[in-house]
């Protein structure tokens, strides 16, 4: 929708001066990346092309890329995040909905409320997991207590899926929040007016307008789900592995900064790969509704 | 998916923002399973046993004497205030102009701009960490205040501009232009119109950026020294040995300061208004 | 404008507290920088060995907490100006860091206290790295639940595979910082085969609630009674045991048992007066003082334990140092086929 929306700017003049605007808005993020995120990376690029025998070549790559154990986790990996990323969204979204037509003190209570799990470290809320799911934690606990059979919630896909739900549901949810509140009610209103019922006025004027919040909140979550290892660590087992899991392996216990390195990279291109490609798509699709 | 229950159909907005009973009962149960396992941090730090448990031991306050009589937490502590605070003030100094010219700008290669600029959520934060702490020593940088800093900065700054880009996209640019036909210059433009409107995802980018640098592990494990260690840094390093509450207490101590700096930001401005500004 | 006035003070409070570094200069420093790692051991340094440390030389001791895996990345990055000046790396990083030329070799006229530390304490290291202390790997169970501890490795492993423990027993990670010493724990009671050794440990994983890869997370699962037969370390085992946990007991399984190392060295370009500290922890009224602390036993063999601690601490014959130099280029293939076989 923004593209567009440039052309009213008429004379010449007038374009090149928004132009040195942009430029001016846009260059100090980008200077300050090229230096502290590009060179970075760049180091670990240099490190990734060390083979074992002293040579530069890609056979760090190859080792990736020609075993089926990694291309596995790789999979592993990826579906992982998509995975946490569609739960965050059906669960975040009634509560970002929620979280924005509330209000008072119920408002400011509930901000609170959903940025909880971010206020303590990564490792003591494990634990604080490992208490209510391990085997003789809260929750079988509860189910014992009703006669319910217990169930196996920790050291598999399960454990790990729902800490890591928990932990990403405030990006979803405030990403939703913050989209919801700047759209303009009155279209809503207008809707109502004409005669829409409710339901259809969600699900036509509502949701369509907020999904802008749905793709950050999905960036976010994506991305950081996919990005992080010490949940993985204590409340998963060998099987539930992942790239960033490997990486920690390979730099601490291992001590193999260039395999480490060429997964870091490998992980880069691909999760830049779907980004830019939900962009693509997003564009694609805004061109098609219009 | 949400039921919207129609109370009054002449009224459309009060049918809207009166919350339907499911909806709040959704948002109780959702509450709680967001809450359970800081509350059980939380009720470990006040047991009288040397352990973490369910249910606590008895009821103590010698875990918070311990952790507040000791520097090796208070100190972090304050560390990690001020480089979440300095972190998130420059990624949003970064980040709102960059956001902006993204979405009034036309020009060729915008997607890849946009692409770049959110890479370092692609990027795993020990690989990040450890080709900073080596770029960093090769210009000069090594063991500095600086390059943890930049490091939290590239962490923090893609939050601040995706939440911002996520809202300003939605924003309908008549007022804006209505500002400028008014007279006003571009800055102020932005300053006076453009910045309200877009406050909402100002805050939400700030609050994500906070918290990101508050509990940031991989880069301050390489990149602090003695006089920089964060707090996340020394609970890692005591939970290498240690295991019991005072690592709860420390947590707890560090939930009230979040709560604290929220309830104080509402106090100065209204969150709910920063944060939801368009009513 | 108010508000920015306030931004432009917070941003300039936070950039103006941020400390400035100061070059390290190699005649007269004010302090050195010593790695430890936290809690206990952070404690015990400072109560053990700084105070012996300043009173000879009047130089500050700063203490940098974290782990092996991060000091040696930072002194590899700042190879001419390190961060860090007495390391305590782990035993394969010790080796790394030794090869690389990271390190500086310790001699007696350097360090007296040396003379006084077995050969097996820091010859395999090439003097770059000596011995501080030693915990010896164990298992630590549950009387109510262990009427009989295992009196050997292999018995243990081979009573966890035929289901004796039931799914109530928890061991180290090939992918801990000593996994691959376990691994190799365990080839040696069949006979050093290392294939043998991944039968085995697959076969006893059906059995095994998790296999641990941080100490911390170990504990959790014992003391809240998740197992009944935890493989850890006795230093922290006894540690826990005496806290008023009676119900716990303690073995080292024989016929040896694996030696974990905390390794002292004086990085390369650091100054000189560094030396001094490393004497200061390897004297024997240091030693002993940081065993009582600590409960793992130390290599300075006039150092005698008083009757209060004498079964605590192990026995420095009932462990074995594995044989580094052979087995450490192994380590990544092991951890590998950890990753990809017990799964």
């Amino acid at each position: 929708m923004a593209i567009s929306t440039q052309e009213t700017v008429t004379d010449g003049r007038k374009a090149g001066r928004a132009n040195l605007g942009l430029l001016m808005g846009l260059a100090p993020i980008i200077l300050m990346l090229l230096v502290f995120l590009v060179g970075p990376i760049w180091v670990n690029f240099i490190e990734s092309l060390q083979a074992p025998d002293g040579s530069r070549n890609l056979h760090q790559y190859a080792r990736i890329f020609g075993d089926s154990y990694y291309l596995i986790v790789i999979a592993q990996t990826l579906g992982f995040g998509l995975a946490v990323t569609v739960i965050c969204a059906l669960l975040g979204y009634p509560l970002g909905f929620a979280l924005a037509r509330s209000e008072g003190m119920v408002k400011s209570l509930l901000i609170l409320v959903v940025v909880t799990p971010l206020m303590v470290n990564v490792v003591v809320r494990s634990f604080g997991w490992m208490v209510i799911l391990g085997g003789s934690g809260a929750l079988n606990a509860g189910l014992v207590a009703l006669g319910l059979p217990k169930l196996e919630l920790m050291y598999n896909w399960t454990g790990v899926t729902i800490a890591m739900v928990h932990v990403l549901l405030p990006f979803m949810a405030l990403s939703i929040a913050s989209t919801l509140e700047t759209l303009d009610r009155r279209i809503e209103e207008a809707a109502m007016v004409l005669g829409a019922a409710p339901r259809s006025v969600f699900l036509h004027v509502t949701l369509p307008l907020s999904m802008e919040g749905v793709v950050t909140g999905g960036i976010l979550v994506f991305t950081l789900a996919i990005g992080s290892f010490v949940t993985v660590l204590l409340l998963g087992k060998t099987s539930t592995m992942v790239l960033p899991l490997l990486i920690y392996q390979q730099l601490t216990t291992s001590s193999d900064w260039p395999f480490a390195a060429a997964m870091g990279i490998t992980l880069l291109v691909l999760v830049s790969l779907v980004l830019w490609l939900q962009s693509r798509l997003r564009t694609a699709a805004m061109g098609a509704r219009r | 998916m949400v039921a919207i229950e129609v109370t009054n159909r002449s009224d459309g907005r009060a049918a809207l923002t009166g919350l339907p009973r499911l909806l709040v009962v959704y948002t109780i149960a959702i509450s709680v399973f967001l809450i359970a396992p800081v509350l059980i941090v939380m009720i470990a730090a006040f047991t009288s046993g040397d352990f973490i448990m369910f249910p606590p031991g008895g009821f103590s306050l010698r875990w918070f004497d311990q952790v507040l009589s000791d520097p090796q937490f208070i100190v972090p502590l304050w560390n990690s205030v001020r480089l979440g605070i300095a972190a998130t003030i420059i990624s949003g100094l970064l980040a709102i102009p960059a956001a902006l010219s993204l979405v009034r700008g036309v020009f060729p290669g915008r997607r890849w701009v946009e692409t770049f600029l959110l890479a370092p959520l692609s990027l795993p934060t020990i690989i990040l960490a450890i080709g900073l702490l080596f770029f960093a020593s090769r210009i000069g940088l090594s063991n500095s205040f600086i390059s943890l800093l930049a490091g939290h900065v590239i962490i923090t700054v893609p939050y601040m501009l995706r939440t911002v880009l996520g809202v300003y996209a939605g924003v309908n640019r008549e007022v804006e232009e209505a500002a400028r036909v008014l007279g006003a210059d571009r800055w102020r433009t932005a300053w006076y119109v453009t910045l309200p409107i877009i406050r909402p995802g100002v805050l939400a980018g700030a609050i994500f950026a906070f918290l990101m640098s508050f509990d940031e592990v991989a880069v301050a494990l390489l990149l602090t020294n003695s006089d920089t260690t964060t707090l996340p840094v020394s609970i890692l390093s005591y939970l290498v040995y240690n295991y019991d509450p005072a690592v709860a207490a420390i947590s707890t101590i560090q939930i009230v300061i979040v709560i604290v700096a929220l309830l104080l930001l509402e106090r100065l401005f209204g969150i709910r208004h920063l944060m939801f500004a368009s009513q | 404008m108010k508000r920015k006035l306030l931004l432009t003070a917070v941003l300039v409070s936070a950039l103006g507290l941020a400390p400035i570094t100061e070059a390290q200069t190699d005649k007269k420093p004010d302090k050195i920088v010593v790695a430890a790692y936290g809690g206990i051991w952070t404690e015990s340094v400072k109560k053990n060995f700084v105070p012996c440390f300043e009173k000879k030389t009047g130089v500050k001791v700063e203490i940098i907490t974290g782990e092996s895996a991060d000091w040696l990345a930072r002194i590899r990055a700042n190879p001419t100006r390190p961060p860090i000046d007495v390391v305590a790396l782990a035993e394969a990083d010790s080796l790394r860091a030794g090869r690389e030329g990271l390190l500086e070799q310790a001699t007696v006229e350097k360090v007296p206290n040396l003379a006084d530390i077995p050969d097996q304490f820091h010859k395999p290291w090439n003097d770059y790295s000596i011995t501080q202390n030693m915990g010896g790997l164990g298992i630590m169970y549950n009387k109510s639940a262990v009427a009989k501890p295992p009196a050997t490795w292999r018995e243990f492993i081979d009573d966890v595979a035929a289901g004796k423990y039931g799914k109530r027993v928890s061991m180290p990670a090939g992918t801990y910082t000593w996994g691959p010493e376990f691994i190799w724990l365990i080839s040696q009671q069949y006979g050093g085969d290392v294939d043998m050794a991944f039968k085995k440990l697959k076969e006893a994983s059906k059995y095994v609630v998790k296999f641990w890869n941080t100490p911390v997370e170990a504990l959790n699962l014992f003391g809240t009674k998740e197992v009944d037969a935890l493989v850890y370390w006795d230093g922290r085992s006894i540690n826990f045991i005496d806290k008023g946990n009676d119900w716990a007991g303690f073995t080292l399984p024989g016929p040896k048992t694996i030696a974990g190392l905390a390794m002292l060295s004086k990085v390369k370009n650091a100054p000189a007066v560094s030396w001094e500290y490393i004497n200061c922890a390897l004297a024997p009224e240091n030693q002993l003082k940081h065993a009582e602390t600590i409960l793992y036993a130390v290599p300075n063999t006039k150092v005698v334990y008083p009757a209060a601690i004498k079964d605590k601490v192990m026995a420095t014959d009932k462990a074995v140092v594995p044989p580094y130099d052979q087995i450490f280029d192994k380590f990544g293939g092991w951890i590998e086929r950890w990753n990809k076989e017990m799964r």
